[in-house]
């Protein structure tokens, strides 16, 4: 077994922006272990994002309460100081999302963008030490001619290109954890699998674990080798994937199962 | 017996205007469909499998008559063909109830004259047919679930009965076991009204689960045709291969 | 009626009050009976004037005091107030009607037809509002509606640009695109499908559009055009008053706190409207 870097437990998030308060995730646990993929794996609204968000820490502070632990490096990431909490974003824990449009600036350089995390947490390092370190990320994450795109804006690049540039930026600070919500749902087929192939080499190389959230089981079987299936905030069935797979104990995971077309060419 | 085509489709080919150039030089237009042939045969499932771009959706709406620069030969045995769009969010006015989206295509109908009582009965068999609750004829879309929207979609799409319904990327929003049960009513209302249906999706599980042809198009032209399960077995083009591969569908060869 | 009501409690599902709705109608309720009370009876005659009583402050007689000419402010303020309105109402029917038309036809054929539209409204936008009054003005001549037509036809341009950009907006929409397919009119489509979708958007311009023509509306009677003498609108009655800011407070201020009330109660009229939904 490798070391537990980060330690969910009991994760309570609720909602207080209408009359009843609304538990979107109840007993949430998780246990994520160094260089480890774990998919998280529910359709909208069973608070797989919620969680990840709460992990990420970038649940808002009012209109919501939080309770439970989320434990990594020592610190409780739920009721540390913002200071801290600060320190680890973007640095140790990276999170990318879905709409790779949305998640980057218009306005600025794809390069600038990349090095963001740098500028921010590691101000020791200089400008042309910054430019080595974001093409050297850009070439990794598979984006071809990385001198050129890095003087390029958003919209001059594909969608699949972007969300390569988002995983350059989210890896550009060699984080121990990267949060990754549904970052294949907008691509294309062709695109989606050259997306899971470098999550997987980026696991593979840099030892980063991966927090794999997404609707799609068949992505999730995969890449990742442990799964959660949440339904309606709480988390219905846990495990190997290949298990779950093959045997389903929970009747959401069975239905989630059979929603997948089977296609048997032999 | 030889089935009945329903749609010919010969060397078609569709043009989008280029914004990047002169619009009165002789070249402004950018060719979006280069030379398509297809026939989809009465009450058969066609599925278009292809990625963004490929011209999947031009060719649909090429189809509906909302393509105007168009070449080529374009026969089609009924001239109805209704359209069910991807986002069930955007195809519903959110500033109408279920019931008056449901009329309107009636109220709109040049060919006869609809009373109100017709249309309310009428908006009732397609609520019964979609498998909703008369009750949320009152209500709006935004009080309506991503599944129930695609439901009164293909409700609003089927008034008129049309002898063919194109669906274009009609469950590739919605959650996995909400995609099953729109796919459900789809080959359900294809029995029971032996509707023609072309659907066009990127997802080749799906397409292989409810189409009984297959056309795989790539930038423009139609790259591979049959039957899902031959051509997933043995695919004759590189595109679809890799196309399969991609789906997790076939493996890579090491 | 009863649903009308209802729509001032509190809701059950979200627990919240409409306030603005409240406050909207109530605040235009207190101008529009105002108004009409203005139109059977006023304590003095708005125009008679008393050189023993010139500028009074507040009292039991005159509850706004008395203007520089010793005329009640409170009768003027009454019957002020349906010119201020009349100009006002009639402002923004003509701009956002004639407006919205344009702004729609604009947006949604587009095209040939759509730039040369708007690049007459470029034009017309390029010209300060008041100077395109103006013009107007001396086309038509002086008076109340005269004004209210000028002034209406300067509101055009801004409303057919807002609502040209609302219908560029949901004219590629799925919806539209439904429609067109079921074979629905264009007007049909114009008028009764997009159009619903651009109310959020008109209704806070014409909110917005209601107070500039009030203010608009100040601006002309200041330069001797409208409401004639001795009658005023309130933007008139508030100009005059201004010399006397010091001297006599409560002159100044009764005055524009009428108008502020007035401007207020639409805002959040406007509001509640929009929060309805």
């Amino acid at each position: 077994m490798g070391n537990v870097i980060l330690d969910v437990t009991d994760l309570h998030i609720e909602f207080h922006d209408h009359d009843k308060p609304e538990t979107v995730v109840e007993d949430f646990d998780l246990m994520l272990e160094e260089g480890e993929i774990v998919g998280i794996v529910g359709e909208s609204g069973s608070g797989k994002s919620m969680s990840a968000l709460a992990i990420a820490g970038l649940l808002k502070r009012h209109a919501l309460t939080k309770q439970g632990r989320i434990m990594f490096d020592g610190a409780d990431l739920l009721t540390c100081d913002r200071q801290k909490l600060r320190s680890y974003q973007g640095d140790e824990i990276s999170m990318i999302f879905q709409e790779p449009m949305t998640s980057l600036n218009p306005v600025k350089k794809i390069g600038w963008q990349v090095e963001e995390s740098l500028r921010i947490h590691h101000r020791e390092i200089d400008k042309k030490e910054r430019k080595r370190r974001a093409i050297e990320m850009m070439e990794a994450v598979g984006l071809r001619e990385p001198e050129r795109v890095y003087n390029m804006y958003p919209h001059e690049l594909s969608g699949g290109m972007r969300q390569r540039v988002m995983i350059a930026a989210a890896m550009i600070g060699e984080p121990r954890i990267l949060i990754a919500d549904e970052p294949t749902t907008a691509l294309d087929v062709t695109i989606q699998a050259q997306i899971v192939e470098l999550l997987r080499k980026m696991n593979r190389e840099k030892g980063t674990a991966i927090i794999f959230i997404s609707h799609d089981l068949s992505l999730i079987r995969q890449l990742c080798k442990r799964v959660i299936v949440m339904q309606k905030g709480n988390i219905v069935e846990t495990g190997d994937v290949e298990n779950v797979f093959r045997r389903p104990q929970m009747l959401y995971t069975r239905k989630l199962i059979a929603a997948i077309p089977q296609i048997d060419l032999s | 017996m030889e089935q009945e085509k329903v749609i010919q489709i010969k060397d078609l080919k569709v043009y989008y205007k280029d914004h990047k150039k002169n619009p009165l030089s002789r070249d402004h237009r950018r060719q979006v469909l280069k030379g398509v042939s297809l026939d989809i045969y009465e009450g058969e499932i066609l599925g278009i499998a292809g990625e963004s771009g490929c011209g999947k959706s031009t060719l649909a709406k090429a189809l509906v008559g909302m393509n105007k620069d168009i070449e080529g030969e374009l026969i089609q045995k009924y001239n109805d063909a209704q359209m069910v769009f991807q986002d069930p969010y955007s195809s519903l006015n959110p500033t109408k109830k279920i019931g008056w989206l449901l009329e309107e295509p009636l109220r709109a109908d040049k060919t006869r004259n609809w009373t109100k009582e017709e249309r309310q009965k009428r908006a009732k068999e397609i609520m019964r047919a979609i498998g909703l609750q008369e009750n949320m004829m009152d209500r709006y879309p935004s009080q309506l679930s991503g599944g129930q929207r695609q439901r009164v979609s293909i409700g609003v799409a089927l008034m008129k009965s049309p002898k063919v319904l194109i669906a274009d990327e009609p469950v590739s929003a919605l959650d996995v076991t909400i995609q099953a049960q729109i796919l459900e009513l789809l080959q359900k209302l294809h029995q029971d009204m032996g509707i023609t249906i072309l659907f066009i999706s990127h997802d080749l599980r799906v397409i292989y689960q409810i189409c009984d042809h297959v056309a795989v198009m790539h930038e423009g032209i139609i790259e591979e045709y049959g039957v899902p399960r031959a051509v997933y077995k043995d695919p004759k083009s590189p595109y679809t291969m890799q196309l399969l591969e991609a789906a997790g569908i076939r493996q890579p060869k090491v | 009626m009863k649903k009308f009501l209802s729509l001032f409690k509190k809701n059950k599902a979200t627990g919240q009050r409409n306030t603005f709705l409240l406050l909207g109608t109530i605040l235009t309720g207190i101008i529009l009976l105002m108004v009409i009370v203005g139109v059977f009876y006023t304590p003095y005659s708005p125009t008679k004037m008393d050189a023993s009583a010139k500028l009074q402050g507040i009292s039991l007689k005159h509850i706004m005091g008395t203007d520089n000419m010793g005329r009640d402010v409170f009768s003027r303020v009454l019957y002020g107030s349906r010119i201020t309105l009349i100009i006002a109402t009639f402002t923004i029917l003509i701009g956002a009607g004639v407006g919205t038309v344009i702004g729609a036809l604009a947006g949604y054929f587009g095209g040939m037809f759509g730039e040369v539209t708007m690049r007459i409204i470029d034009a017309m936008l390029a010209f300060p509002s008041i100077l395109l009054s103006l013009v107007f003005v001396s086309l038509f001549g002086t008076g109340t509606y005269q004004v209210a037509v000028a002034l209406g036809i300067s509101f055009v341009p801004s409303f057919a640009r807002i609502v040209r950009g609302e219908f560029l907006r949901c004219r590629n929409m799925d919806y539209v695109e439904v429609a067109r397919l079921q074979g629905v009119s264009n007007i049909r489509i114009i008028f009764v499908h997009i159009l619903p979708n651009t109310v959020g958007v008109l209704l806070s311009s014409v909110m917005i559009g209601f107070n500039n023509a009030v203010l608009a509306e100040a601006g002309l009677s200041f330069l001797g055009i409208g409401a004639q003498p001795p009658y005023a609108s309130l933007g008139k009655m508030l100009s005059d008053a201004q010399g006397y800011l010091f001297s006599r407070p409560s002159y100044v201020i009764s005055i524009g706190l009428v108008i502020v009330l007035m401007v207020l109660g639409f805002s959040f009229l406007g509001e509640g409207i929009k929060r309805i939904q």
